[in-house]
């Protein structure tokens, strides 16, 4: 039997060799199929662990379990569209933790609720004003004077937009013409000394309404446990403040959504540009930095009166020399300094962080500062709770993409609070106010005997109770600052998020916690799914590329076919020669077979290793993440793609499928040859 | 069973043309026996290869019996005639059919291989053996592609007869071989036929064929018109030309 394969095998090789082009152009065909194969597989297999690691170490966990009822899929970081989805809820989470702690294979459980919250942040002019009120309370003449100042230096600007709208628009200006010269002439201001209040109140009601809209922006929240969430989510650091304290209720910012959606614009604008520029791009050569350096110009008046009016010329000394002008108007100074080019654009984007952004506050808030997050609760009605930001985290490897900071990270009471789910604080307060304003627990059958009937008691003590009103005012809010850390680990919750030890057996893991679950009206999902658009992608991008794959492959199939099947016709005298002299059927398509599966294992081992030493390759120079959403798929700027054995055994095993299934129909066309052809063959 | 080598009794093949079927062998009657050293003779179109053919077991008649070692070769199924032919017969073709891609040795010991008698060295032994009997002993590990038309067609000898097969027939061995070399073929297997006892059938054109053959079967329009046992002139091959040039 050995004997018969060796021939084979040499009648394989040798009619190999002896159609050398034709063995190469298949063999090379085949090799390639092989060398995507494992390559694409290989780079799949590493994207899926490297985003595995951004969002599932990071924040997400290996599996989200919520809600059956929900009506709408989870989607962590955001799915299509706007809006709070509506994915039901977890009454109690307790029994949840208890179930799911109980599989195997699970290292950690943390409850999440998912909060929008807008969060307010007042304009620079209702800044200045209220500043130009707290230093004329407390007769802070020489700051008086310089807010004045600002307060000119905005109306200026406002003019200045206001004179460039009546240009492009004959808009009727409902008299803002008129309170914007007012605002600049210095017979109102001479009022700032004789009557400051008077004219702070002209200030307030007329001019106040014509300086631009305070800043608001968007806030998307997990609430959680955050003592478990900091045990169980080891990726994520803390680069400013601290983490919040157990039992503290406050909020953790990314600091890259902070720097690439609330940064001040210039300082954004220049980052851009900074960041290009390290990329090896110049500012002569593109167009869109040369955009966003004009974008830099016009928001630069801004910096005028957002720096303390007390730093003024020494910032605009410094920047008066680095132009070589003489120190005059800061604002026209400011659009020079921001006309850059590629020769003195670092020097310059080193000289505005030093001198001009180290006295402005660049973010609408700072860490320690407390916030007013706002946002609608279940049941429609708006609710607003302060929290201190406590802290500014960034996930280890994803320092730059604001996709993966783009959750704020708080408390879960206080996505209890912003959901509109009662809390002890708010139950309390809420029997401090009923207290207050005598309201009482009436049942429905009482109802009207409440309202209009006869118990003495009733008008009695709404009397008596109506004095109370001041008490309203002294409820305590503090006490809701801080809670039991107890309560973060039982109660509501949205979803519950869970880590594995070992993902590799996520499947059976997911499974397992599906039916532990199950009995708890609660579904589990893998993070994938369960991170909404980001997480998808990677699906996305596999099927692409398998479907990208399944065709070639199909393509070499046909292209294999056809030339397999021109190889036997050319050889149906040789075949036939071999049927007359004694070969059965049976021989003939194992010679066939064996021939391609020849070719096919050699062409596979090429591809292979070709693919082993450009993965090799890769692994030490990586790939290059040059989108926000590529680093989270890649788990960093650079994907460094690993090779499994898996990876080569499969790209092998399909080559040689394709190969052999190519064969298919040759094989059985040399199959048909008659016996009967030798004796018509010419050499 | 009768002790002939092979018996053909009654033997009609019709070939499909188009809608109509065309008759090439009308009624053979014919049987070999051991040791003989004959030839079909008869003009293109005679049926002479249509009659090697149903000899030879490549293909089976439409009407009438084949008897091959006593069996009918018509009910046969296709594997049991692959291994009748492997071990009763040994093909020598017109062309020679070496196997381009294996040695001249590879080429002999394939019918050996596939028989699956023999262990590796036995096979060696004979395969060499045989070489040397053809003269080629020196051109073992030669490929065909380095050998002259008449040194291949000694292998192609030597492939046929490496088995001891009780019939081996020759379609126009010396067909695509001069003058010269198609003699030496010829004197070769008269010697073989005559020292190792195998029984040799042609096919043939040739008048140098038929007069060395011990007998000579004369077929025409698909009829045996003569089955004469001895050599003949060279005249009726005058008259096979002709026939030839009609048809």
């Amino acid at each position: 039997m050995t004997a018969v394969i060796k021939l084979l095998l040499q009648l394989g090789v040798q009619s190999l060799l002896a159609h050398r082009t034709k063995s190469l152009i298949v063999g090379g065909l085949l090799a390639f199929g092989t060398f995507l194969v494992v390559t694409s597989l290989a780079v799949l297999d590493s994207v899926t662990r490297a985003t595995r690691a951004s969002l599932v170490e990071s924040i997400a966990g290996d599996v989200q379990i919520y809600s059956k009822d929900a009506k709408d899929s989870l989607a962590l970081l955001g799915g299509i569209g706007f809006g709070t989805e509506d994915i039901g809820e977890i009454d109690s989470y307790g029994p949840v933790r208890d179930a799911v702690l109980k599989v195997d294979n699970v290292a950690g459980v943390v409850p999440m609720g998912i909060a929008n919250a807008a969060v307010a942040s007042p304009g620079d002019l209702d800044r200045t004003l209220n500043a130009l009120r707290e230093a004329v309370k407390g007769n802070d003449a020489a700051n008086v004077m310089l807010l004045a100042d600002r307060v000119r230096t905005i109306a200026r600007v406002l003019q200045d937009q206001q004179q460039k709208q009546a240009a492009v628009a004959a808009s009727e200006n409902n008299g803002a013409g008129e309170v914007l010269a007012r605002a600049l002439s210095d017979e109102l201001w001479a009022g700032m000394t004789t009557d400051p209040l008077a004219t702070l109140d002209w200030l307030d009601t007329k001019l106040a309404p014509l300086g631009e809209q305070g800043n608001q922006f968007y806030l998307r929240l997990v609430g959680t446990d955050l003592d478990g969430f900091k045990q169980t989510f080891k990726r994520i650091k803390i680069v400013d403040g601290e983490y919040v304290p157990s039992g503290t209720r406050g909020v953790l910012v990314g600091q890259a959504f902070l720097d690439r959606r609330l940064k001040f614009a210039v300082a954004m604008h220049l980052d851009t540009i900074h960041n290009e520029l390290v990329k090896g791009q110049t500012i002569a050569a593109n167009k869109t930095l040369q955009d966003t350096l004009a974008k830099a110009r016009r928001a630069s008046p801004r910096l005028v009166y957002m720096l303390p009016p007390k730093d003024l010329p020494v910032v605009t000394a410094s920047i008066a020399a680095e132009l070589g002008k003489p120190p005059g108007e800061l604002a026209p100074l400011l659009v020079d300094f921001l006309t850059m080019d590629d020769t003195n654009f670092e020097r310059r984007y080193q000289m505005f962080y030093d001198v001009i952004a180290a006295r402005v506050q660049l973010y609408p808030f700072q860490v320690g500062d407390t916030i007013t997050l706002t946002s609608f609760t279940k049941s429609g009605y708006l609710r607003s709770i302060n929290v201190k930001v406590w802290g500014i985290y960034v996930i280890e490897g994803l320092e730059s993409s604001d996709i993966a900071s783009a959750l704020s990270i708080t408390d879960l009471m206080t996505f209890r609070e912003l959901y509109g789910r009662r809390t002890a604080a708010l139950d309390a307060e809420l029997v401090k106010m009923k207290a207050a304003s005598g309201a009482k627990e009436v049942n429905r059958e009482d109802a009207e005997a409440a309202l209009f009937g006869g118990s003495d008691a009733v008008e009695v003590q709404a009397v008596a109770e109506s004095a109370a009103e001041v008490v309203l005012d002294k409820v305590d809010r503090q006490e809701s600052f801080t809670f039991d850390p107890k309560d973060a680990n039982e109660g509501f919750a949205l979803t519950t998020a869970v880590l594995l030890k070992d993902p590799d057996k996520a499947r059976a893991t997911q499974r397992e916690i599906s039916a532990a679950v199950a009995p708890l009206g609660l579904q589990a999902v893998n993070w994938q799914t369960a991170t909404g658009i980001v997480g998808q992608l990677t699906m996305v991008v596999s099927g692409v590329l398998l479907g990208a794959i399944f065709i070639l492959f199909l393509v070499t199939t046909v292209i294999l076919n056809n030339s397999l099947v021109m190889a036997t016709l050319e050889r149906v005298a040789e075949i036939g020669t071999l049927r007359a002299i004694g070969a059965q059927k049976r021989f003939v398509n194992a010679m066939i077979t064996f021939e391609t599966a020849t070719l096919g294992a050699l062409a596979g081992v090429v591809g292979a290793l070709t693919s082993v030493l450009f993965i090799t390759w890769l692994s030490k120079v990586g790939i290059p993440a040059p989108a926000d959403v590529l680093q989270v798929l890649f788990g960093g700027p650079r994907l460094y793609p690993t090779l499994t054995a898996s990876n080569v055994v499969a790209g092998v095993v399909a080559t040689l499928i394709v190969g052999v299934f190519a064969t298919l129909y040759p094989a059985r066309l040399a199959m048909r040859v008659q016996p009967v052809v030798a004796m018509q063959g010419k050499e | 069973m009768s002790g002939h080598i092979v018996e053909l009794r009654g033997v009609i093949k019709d070939y499909p043309l188009g809608k109509v079927s065309v008759r090439a062998l009308h009624g053979i009657d014919l049987s070999f026996d051991r040791g003989e050293f004959a030839s079909i003779a008869g003009p293109s179109g005679s049926g002479k290869t249509t009659l090697l053919n149903l000899i030879g077991c490549v293909d089976v008649p439409s009407e009438g019996t084949v008897l091959m070692n006593g069996r009918s070769t018509g009910e046969l199924s296709d594997r049991e005639l692959t291994e009748l032919r492997l071990f009763n017969l040994g093909f020598i073709f017109q062309s020679f059919n070496l196997v381009p891609v294996l040695t001249v040795a590879q080429n002999v010991e394939l019918p050996l291989l596939l028989q699956h008698k023999m262990t590796g060295s036995e096979r060696h032994a004979q395969v060499v053996a045989m070489l040397e009997r053809v003269g080629l002993g020196k051109y073992v590990n030669h490929r065909p592609t380095e050998l002259s038309g008449g040194q291949r067609q000694r292998v192609a000898i030597a492939r046929a007869l490496v088995t001891k097969p009780k019939l081996v027939l020759a379609d126009e061995p010396t067909a695509n071989l001069d003058s010269v070399t198609g003699n030496s073929i010829l004197q070769l297997m008269r010697e073989l036929n005559q020292t190792e006892g195998t029984t040799f059938l042609f096919s043939t054109h040739d008048a140098a064929v038929m007069k060395l053959a011990s007998r000579v079967i004369r077929v025409h329009d698909g009829r045996i018109v003569d089955d004469g046992h001895g050599a003949r002139p060279s005249a009726d091959t005058n008259a096979d030309r002709a026939a030839a040039a009609h048809a």
